[in-house]
């Protein structure tokens, strides 16, 4: 099969000696055409592995003039540009998934919901959610069930800002962030409060568990501490 | 929405023609979702995707475009391969010829219900060409490719048709098509010629850049082989048989007992019927 598609590749390869005076090409005829479906016959006559195996000769101007003619040429030119196609394709899926693995920047994806989502805050909504009762099938979208009791404030940055607002405009800003950090390690003051981020409730909360259930209405929270983990 | 619930979580190209105007019950801010055959509020003889942007005149070059769609998942674009061909007017299927090919284009597409407009195409129509012509569009990828060899707007989101013919009231000079049977067995069809539908009039008025004015003709269809007619006001049926891949020339007289006022426009159509299933149409602007 590689054989052929290098066959293909050398566009045309021994075939074009027949396309050059006009004529229909019989290898192609027998492993190219109906898809590659004969590729793999390796019962080549002694003609064939002769052509396949002849240094290939500049064509004239005529002979080509002659092989634009012929059908089979025209098949040849379809499936170089599909070849084509397939492989910017395959490039742009590589590089998505690169993308989405974070190897890569997005930069040319930024339009596609993938990325789009992370571009600015979005609308703001009653949270943490309560859970669904199944939600494997539905991982992808935002539950639809109610708010938990008590629901929490809003998110810290407004509605619309963009990644770089913690930056400059946006409080907590990373230098304040930064600031209170470096003021701790300087008083000794280490793990004074645990802001685990998989267990918080909202935004700068700490990290917590239920007193009762989780279903419970309304929802008892208790913060830990980093020697309750 | 797109098509199949089961293609929508997959990153195959999933590609289409928007037809015109959207059909109302689009999802929000969605246009044309693809589907086909597409709401019957819409014509299927004159799709917003596949525009003409110079004005045809037999004898020299006319330009087109198209617009295309793509309901793939994922998130890299995909290759639209975009064909047009120009046609004689027909009410039925075409079987194109490969002479009267118009123009290619490949082009990328996002997906998630990405649009994309090709650059516009050129071809010389020929001076033989008759008064009025139809053009046809096809939308493929290696990957997504109509399911059958036919040319099918009104069922393949995969094709799409303009076949729009305008003439001047208010006894405009009758208009010759042809009825087709492009499938391999002779067949019966209806021709229906009637007013085109109230609720069709506002997206025509887009196009037309004219006021919508609902008239009722009187029409006949004349069978040009066997010498048959059918003649009538409001609507006329008229049965036809055709042999496999016959093309039957027919002839469509309308009178209006006024012409359209300045600026104003009505509109009729032709849809032939094959068992009470919409087969194809074409559609007949007549300006004041």
């Amino acid at each position: 099969m590689l054989a052929f598609l290098g066959f293909l590749v050398l566009l045309g390869g021994p075939c074009w000696e027949e396309w050059g005076s006009g004529k229909r090409c019989k290898f192609w005829d027998k492993h190219v055409k109906d898809n590659f479906q004969n590729a793999g016959n390796n019962n080549l006559s002694q003609e064939e592995k002769d052509a396949l195996a002849a240094e290939p000769s500049a064509l004239t101007s005529e002979q080509f003039v002659a092989a634009a003619a012929v059908d089979q040429v025209n098949d040849l030119v379809m499936k170089l540009f599909h070849l084509q196609v397939h492989i910017w394709e395959s490039l742009g899926k590589a590089r998505a998934f690169l993308a989405a693995c974070g190897l890569v920047y997005p930069d040319h994806n930024l339009a596609f919901p993938l990325h789009q989502q992370f571009l600015a805050i979005p609308a703001s909504v009653p949270s943490p959610r309560r859970h669904e009762v199944d939600p494997v099938p539905v991982f992808y979208r935002f539950p639809p069930t109610p708010p938990e009791n008590p629901a929490s404030a809003s998110g810290l940055y407004p509605v619309g800002a963009t990644p770089d607002v913690f930056l400059l405009t946006g409080q907590p800003s990373i230098s304040s962030t930064a600031l209170q950090t470096w003021r701790q390690i300087a008083a000794g003051d280490f793990d004074a409060s645990n802001l685990d981020l998989d267990g918080d409730r909202r935004a700068l909360d700490s990290c917590w568990a239920t007193e009762g259930s989780i279903d419970d209405d309304p929802i008892i929270a208790v913060s830990l501490a980093y020697e309750d983990m | 929405m797109p098509p199949d619930q089961d293609e929508k979580l997959n990153d195959l190209p999933l590609l289409y023609i928007p037809a015109y105007p959207p059909p109302a019950l689009a999802p929000p801010d969605k246009g044309d979702t693809g589907l086909r055959p597409v709401a019957p509020v819409v014509p299927v003889w004159a799709s917003a995707g596949l525009q003409a942007l110079t004005a045809f005149q037999p004898g020299s070059d006319l330009t087109v475009q198209v617009t295309v769609g793509n309901w793939q998942g994922g998130n890299s674009d995909s290759s639209a391969d975009v064909a047009v061909w120009w046609s004689p007017p027909v009410s039925g299927k075409p079987v194109l010829d490969p002479k009267k090919f118009l123009g290619f284009s490949s082009i990328p597409v996002s997906p998630h219900g990405g649009r994309a407009t090709t650059p516009p195409m050129t071809g010389t129509i020929p001076s033989d060409s008759g008064p009025h012509i139809c053009l046809f569009a096809l939308v493929c990828n290696a990957l997504d490719m109509p399911e059958t060899a036919l040319v099918d707007p009104v069922n393949d989101r995969h094709w799409a048709q303009h076949n729009l013919i305008v003439v001047a009231g208010p006894a405009p000079q009758p208009i010759g098509f042809f009825a087709t049977n492009a499938s391999g067995a002779p067949a019966r069809f209806d021709l229906h010629v009637r007013s085109v539908g109230q609720e069709m009039l506002p997206g025509l008025a887009e196009t037309q850049q004219a006021e919508p004015v609902q008239q009722l003709g009187q029409f006949r269809l004349q069978d040009r082989d066997t010498g048959g007619e059918a003649v009538g006001e409001r609507s006329v049926v008229h049965p036809v048989t055709l042999e496999a891949g016959e093309q039957r020339e027919m002839q469509l007289s309308i009178t209006l007992p006024d012409p359209p006022p300045q600026g104003a426009f009505t509109a009729f159509e032709v849809l032939q019927l094959q068992d009470d299933t919409l087969v194809g149409g074409l559609g007949i602007v007549v300006r004041g």
